[in-house]
Parts: C-alpha cells; structure tokens; sequence
C-alpha cells in the first residue's frame, strides 16, 4: 500500500475501504451494458468531514474520483475510465436529517434511497413526486446527480424542481454550503441547481434540501387503448395542448404488450398498436372533469375503447403491464439499451415515427415505450451485442435517434444524463460555445479534472471548436 | 471456474439493473456491492472472462456471506437463480479447494452419529426426558400415522428443547398419532446438500427414506423448515424421483388442527407479528397456516410487518451465515426486528428454531423490549388446561 493510500485508509477506518480485486471488479460497473476499469480503492466515508479529507488527499496526489449511490445509472454516468480511480461510495450516509412541515421541505444525507425517502414523507401526508424506475435502489445524490426524474414527471418535473440547496465538497476537499430553505431565491447565481445533472463532475453532493408537496386529494388511472400508434401519439399532444397536465401519461406500443402478454396474460388486445396510461391527480372534483376530456380528445383520436380503473386493484392492474417492461424485456434479449430523447410535446408524434422508421432501417429490435406526457421517449433496443454486426447497427440506430430528437428540437436525455453513452452527440445538441460555458464551469470548479474525468461531452468536440 | 460452466450462460443474462439491491437483507446492511446479486454474479462472469482465476479466499468469503434466501431471485427481472449460482460456487470451491474444517466436522458426524453436533445417538432423547410429567407412552420407533422428525437442532440444543416439547404436547392434546424416531433420527442431510457435498447427502436420503418404509409410515411431520425444505425439495431432486413420503411443516399440520376445531384455546391478549421462515415462506409457499394458527387463537391481534410472505426478509441466519460471518449475521437479525418494532407487536411469532435463535441475537444486540416464540411454543401456550403448567 503506497502512502496516499495510508492516509485514505486512515479517513474511514477498517470496514469502509476496500481494495480486494475481487471487490473492486464489482465497482467496475453501473446498469450500463458496457463494462468500465477496474478502480483502485472503494472508500464509505460516514460524514461530509471524511469526504472532504478524502478530496484533499485526491486533488493533492491527482487521482480520479467517482462519487458512487447505487449504481443504477444507464449511460455509463458512474463507470470509471481509468484504473487509478477513488470510488467514494456515499451509501453509508444514509440519514433522513429532517422532514420539516411547517416549511415543506426535507433536508436528507446523499445515501438516502429514494423510496425510503418517499414513503417516509407520505406517512407525514405529504408528496415528494420524482419517482424514477429505480427508486426502490437509487439515492438521492444520485438523483441530484442526474436530475432523475419518472413517470410523474409529467405534471411534476424532474428532481432539479425540488432541489432548494446542497452540501457538496469540491474538488480540493472545501464544503460548499448553498441555498437555504427558501422557496424564492434570487441571491446570485444559484450554485445548488447547477450541481444537479452534473453527474458527480464538479463536485460530491454530500446533503440536500428538498422542497416537499401537499399529498393531492385524489388520483384516478384510466387505460386508452387505440388502433394506430400515431393516433395515441395524436391524441397526447392534444391532451397538452388542451391544457391538461395528466400526473402520468404513459405510452406502450404493440411490441411491448405483446412481450409482457407472453410472459403474463394482460387481457390487452394484441392487435393495437398503442396503449396509454393515464392518471389524473388533484382535487376529487377537477379531476372528474380533466378525465371526462381526456376520454372526448381520445375519441376524437379513433381511440378504441377506454377504460377508467374503479378502485386501487384495477388501477394496480393496469400498471402492473407497464411495470413489469424491464423485467420482460431482460428476458427476451441478452442486452437491453435504453434511450432517452426528449422532445418539445408537439413533435412526440413525429418523434414515434422517426424512431419506427430507423430501427426498420438498421434492422433492429426496438420496444417503445414513453413517458409521453412530458416528450420523453424510452425505445429500448433488444439485442445481443456479442453479435459484432448487430452491434454496429445497434449503434448507427442509436445515434441516428439521437441526431433525429435533436433536429426536432429535442434533447438527448430527459432523465438518465449524458455518461460516456451519449458524450459524442452533445456537440450536436451545444453547440460550441454550450460545450465550451461547461467547460469554463468544469474548469473553474475541478482544475485537475479529477471529478469523474471523461464524461459528458468529447474533449476532441471540444479541441476543434475553438 | 470450469465446474461452474453449466452456469455461464445463466451468469451472463445479468444486465446489470441493479434491482436485487432492495431484495438482499445483507446489501441493506451493508450497501456493499461485492454482498448483492449483482456483484457475485459479475465476479462468476469474471471467472470465465479471464478478468480473474480460481476461487480465492476473498472471493469464497463473500460467497459465503449470502443467507441463500432467494430474495434476489425471486426478484431478478431476468429471473437469474443467484442462490444456485452461489451454492454451485460453494460446492466447486470445495472440489477445488477442499472442505472447510467446519464442513468437515460436520460430515464427520452426520456419517458416523447421524447428527450435525456429533452427540452420541442416546442424547437425541434428552429434550423429552428434560419434559414435565404427562407424556407417558410417547410412541417411539413404532407404527404410527406421522413420524415427528425433530431435527438436530432442536433435539440436541438445550435453548431449542422448547420447541419440540410444545409440538408434543400439542400433538398428544390433539389425539394425533405419531411416533418419534428417537435415537434412529438421523440428520436429514441439509447442511451437506447446501454446502456442496451432495453425494454424501443422498447416502443420508436413502437411509431416512428406509427408516419410515422399515415402520411402514408415509407421512412426517417436522417444525423445522430446513428439514421440511430438504425432504420436500431435495429429496425427489438428489434421488431423482418422487420420495412417496407426504412431509408436512408443524403449521400446516397446526392449521389444519385448528380448523378441525381439534385445539381448544384460552383467551390471549397477545400483539403479535409473524415472521416468514425463508424454506417454509419464499421456498415453500406455506404463508397462510402460520397466520391462520395464530389468528385461530382469540384475543391474539396479529400485526403485519413491511416486508411479509414472498416478501419477508430472512433473518439472518440463513445460508450458514450465522456460522461464517455472526457480525454480519447480527446485523441483518437487527434489521429484521426494527422491522417487527414497527408494528407496535410485543412478541415476534416465527416458526422456525434458527429464526428464533437469530432474532432473539438481533433483540439481544438492539436492546429491544420484543419477545421471540415459535409458534409452537405459543400455541401451546395458548392451550385450554395449559394455564397451571
């Protein structure tokens, strides 16, 4: 053990360091499908104070730092690119600090896991609404992380909404306290909200304020079923632009219920090309009203039937398909690739027949899938990339849809960040003076590029733009 | 790693997502990477892809550091068995690297006094000796209806000899015919079938098989779940054919007793939880008995957990953990009963002697005013003219 590695090991203690190969294979990775190195170390530090010492250290000596939550991102937002890296995994700072209701605010360590942390405030009637696939595992850092956001997104937006203010420990070991409590702030530049999203590049969030909601009085899921994928998509983009902002507006295309139909019946026509979920939430009577034009715009979209859930086990019925996506499309391929295009709300349906028309040209397997409410679309690619040739078309699809999303206005992720997977389209997407801000606030922030280096945007984009 | 190899494909259907982490009772505690799903099958693909040889030290600690529960499996949206995958792992190392001093003492015994601790055979009577007068004429090694396999633990651990003391008490207030093996019980081979010895478990199969067709019995009964487990799982598995045996677990068996109206209870103003022993529970779908045995008892309130039935949380004493890594195994017992603590409940029913034995370590090590029963102990608590005992 060299002598930077003494003083780590002093930071945390035995028990929060590991070094082991056998270990550390096992901090090589995220739910990416691409392997990353093999770090050094896996520190668990338990207070701000040890990861402040752990940065010194770093910044001293030069070395990479991950800050790692559960490791569920899927862009390759974690996975360490060099064999030197630190991992501080910040699981072990697992505490709720405070759930404030006289303010409506929490304040939780980054360890916290995201369900723990909902179910904690529902039990005080009160609504924290991100909600992302992953929520029984991923922590709050690493929501802040990635500005996670869910299937709520929709009517509530993702986590930077409800970010009030962090802890977070700079690149040379300082603590940087910011924000407040405070619903309106207009106090210069509002450092807390630059952190999020800026997957663990310009700083380890260590606490965050959060705001909180009141619980909404009602909620109601009802199930729209149509003929033509494009009519669904139709029949979205009017629900928005007639004003309704459903809690939920999830779509499915037909590959997608045929799958889930194989592995467990879901009495859902097989020859439909679309299934929309929908919830409405708010006050009982509002939503009686929102849901009563909701089923007038889909019949104006040749919906074939519709279907309102009576009580929480239908409701729980009709989730139960969408839920159980992942699960069965891990079972039909060897690789599952998910992406993440966003798209102004009016270009969704655009959006649904560019995807269609790339997958049918590169010959591959794609599953739709959307948050559809908010123009976040999901295809994901079933595939086995052992395959070199599938692979190579896997990848021309990908970043054709990506190039497409942009075209249309469109961003390349709405919730799962950017990582090594997507790093190459953000010249397209920035521009050169967007990559070139970033990295003025990267370099201000982290001079030694230390902060989990080589991801986000490419460094050569970067060199022949200037 | 080349015994693993049926495995491979298996291995490489993880995709990584991450999902076992809120499933594993030891990830909880230690939200250590290497200790869930995810991680030990990224080491197996490790093995095959050359990023890593044979099975160290490290590598079979943390092999051995899983409760086996089935947790994740249950789980795993590619529904990879990580249980098996760890059992295999366990049995290969042994191949290749020999068997641990603790295994070896065990198999030692099985094979040469037919118990795990290695008393000799007269000590598997003890617990009915040690028991109060009004048992005269217990059948022992004769025909009967059942035989009442007992189990290792419970017969030859003094802190466990409640436990087949009630179920006799109860089986004799209920008219139940039955006989004890006494002395000819013999281990049911458990500990050998998950610890990757699986041919010295079947030369146990086939002699306790012999035993019950010598009496001519074809039903068992037990109130340990492993043992239930292993007869009803592993059996027909290692012999490759149905046993002809009918097992029953005591709960089922209770049920049914009390449905039949056949256990007249006193009144009990008992708070109840009930924990879901992992081989009777997630293995073996038997959820419904236990509750319906304690909800047959009037007065007992029983107050649900967070995590129950396929659900349920193991409590930290499965998979030898308790014997490999007693920290690590607290820990998770701790957890278990800050769960239970939540319902407000006074007393943690399970029915299962080793869950007792580690919630009652996780109570002792959170200093928590909770008592753990069996629920054999507690039925017969709970028994009509039981009051004075």
């Amino acid at each position: 053990m060299n002598s930077y590695e003494e003083k780590l090991k002093a930071i945390v203690g035995e028990g929060n360091y590991f070094k082991d190969h056998e270990d550390l294979l096992c901090y090589s990775y995220d739910a990416t499908y691409l392997t990353g190195k093999t770090p050094s170390i896996v520190l668990f530090p338990t207070t701000t104070g040890q990861v402040s010492e752990i940065m010194k250290v770093a910044y001293a000596e030069e070395i990479p730092v991950i800050p790692r939550g559960a490791g569920t991102c899927i862009a390759g937002n974690y996975m360490p690119i060099d064999n030197r890296t630190i991992v501080i995994d910040l699981k072990r700072m697992n505490k709720i600090v405070e759930i404030d209701r006289e303010n409506l605010t929490a304040t939780v360590e980054a360890g916290v896991i995201t369900l723990d942390f909902s179910q904690a405030v529902d039990k005080m009637g009160l609504f924290y609404p991100p909600d992302p696939s992953s929520q029984k595992n991923s922590t709050m850092g690493g929501n802040v992380a990635l500005n996670a956001g869910g299937p709520r997104g929709a009517k509530y937006g993702n986590t930077l909404a409800y970010v009030l203010g962090l802890e977070v420990v700079l690149a040379d070991g300082r603590i940087l306290k910011t924000g407040s409590k405070c619903l309106k702030q207009s106090s210069g530049y509002n450092l807390a909200k630059l952190f999020v999203g800026s997957e663990g590049t310009l700083g380890i969030v260590t606490r965050v304020i959060l705001k909180l909601l009141p619980k909404p009085e009602a909620k109601k899921t009802m199930l729209a079923i149509f003929n033509k994928l494009d009519e669904a998509a139709q029949a979205v983009s009017e629900i928005i632009a007639g004003g309704i902002i459903p809690a939920t507006l999830e779509l499915m295309d037909n590959k997608m219920i045929a799958l889930v139909d194989q592995f467990k019946p879901t009495g859902f026509p097989l020859d439909a090309e679309a299934i929309l979920i929908i919830e409405v939430d708010g006050p009982a009577v509002v939503i009686n009203d929102d849901l009563n034009r909701i089923i007038e715009i889909c019949n104006r979209n040749g919906v074939r039937t519709t279907k309102t859930a009576q009580n929480v086990q239908e409701a729980e019925k009709i989730w139960e398909a969408r839920r159980s996506s992942y699960g069965v499309f891990t079972r039909a391929a060897q690789n599952v690739l998910t992406e993440d295009i966003t798209v102004p709300r009016n270009k969704f349906p655009e959006m649904m027949r560019r995807i269609r028309e790339i997958a049918d040209k590169y010959q591959v397997n794609v599953v739709c899938v959307a948050h559809a409410g908010d123009g976040n679309t999901h295809p994901a690619i079933l595939a086995d990339l052992r395959n070199e040739d599938e692979k190579e078309r896997v990848e021309k699809a990908m970043e054709e849809t990506a190039l497409a999303g942009i075209e249309l206005g469109g961003c390349l992720s709405g919730e799962h960040g950017i990582g090594v997977v997507k790093k190459n389209w953000m010249i397209h997407e920035h521009g050169a003076v967007g990559l070139a801000t970033m990295q003025s606030i990267k370099q201000a922030l982290d001079p030694k590029n230390i902060l989990n280096p080589g991801k986000l945007w490419n460094q050569e984009d970067l060199k022949a733009s200037k | 790693m080349k015994e693993l190899i049926s495995y491979k494909d298996r291995a490489f259907k993880c995709v990584r997502c991450g999902f076992c982490q809120y499933h594993c009772p030891v990830y909880t505690v230690t939200g250590f990477e290497p200790l869930v799903a995810r991680g030990r099958l990224e080491v197996v693909k490790a093995g095959f892809d050359g990023r890593m040889t044979g099975f160290s030290e490290k590598l079979m600690k943390r092999m051995n550091q899983c409760l086996l529960c089935g947790n994740c499996t249950q789980n795993c949206p590619p529904a990879i068995e990580t249980d098996k995958i760890v059992e295999a792992c366990r049995a290969a190392s042994i191949k290749e690297n020999g068997l641990p001093e603790q295994l070896k003492s065990v198999q030692k015994n099985i094979s040469e006094v037919g118990n795990i601790t290695g008393d000799q055979r007269a000590n598997r009577m003890l617990w009915l000796k040690n028991i109060e007068a009004g048992l005269e004429g217990v059948k022992v090694n004769r025909p009967a209806e059942y035989a009442y396999f007992a189990g290792c633990v419970p017969t030859l651990y003094p802190s466990a000899y409640n436990i087949p003391q009630s179920f006799v008490r109860i089986l004799k207030a209920a008219n139940v015919d039955y006989t004890l093996l006494g002395e000819e019980e013999n281990c049911c081979g458990y500990p050998l079938a998950v610890g990757g010895l699986p041919e010295d478990a079947l030369k146990v199969v086939k002699k306790n098989i012999q035993k019950l067709k010598d009496l001519g019995i074809k039903k068992i009964v037990t109130s340990c779940p492993s043992c239930y487990h292993m007869w009803k799982e592993y059996y027909p598995e290692l012999l490759g054919k149905e046993t002809g045996i009918e097992v029953l677990h005591s709960t089922q068996l209770l049920a049914g007793l009390a449905s039949e109206g056949k256990l007249k209870f006193r009144e009990m103003s008992w708070t109840v939880t009930y924990h879901d022993p992992c081989d009777i529970g997630r293995k073996s779908k038997i959820f419904d008995e236990p509750r319906d045995v304690i909800n047959s008892i009037p007065g007992v309130t029983l107050k649900e957990m967070k995590f129950i039935r396929e659900d349920a949380r193991c409590c930290g004493g499965g998979g030898n953990l308790e014997m490999s890594d007693p920290n690590l195994s607290g820990l998770v017992a701790r957890d278990r009963v800050k769960q239970a603590l939540e319902t407000g409940a006074g007393i943690i029913v399970t029915a299962c002697q080793q869950c007792k034995r580690t919630l009652q370590t996780g109570v002792r090590l959170s200093r928590s005013r909770i008592k753990v029963m069996d629920i054999c102990e507690m039925v017969a608590e709970a028994l009509m003219g039981e009051s004075n005992r």
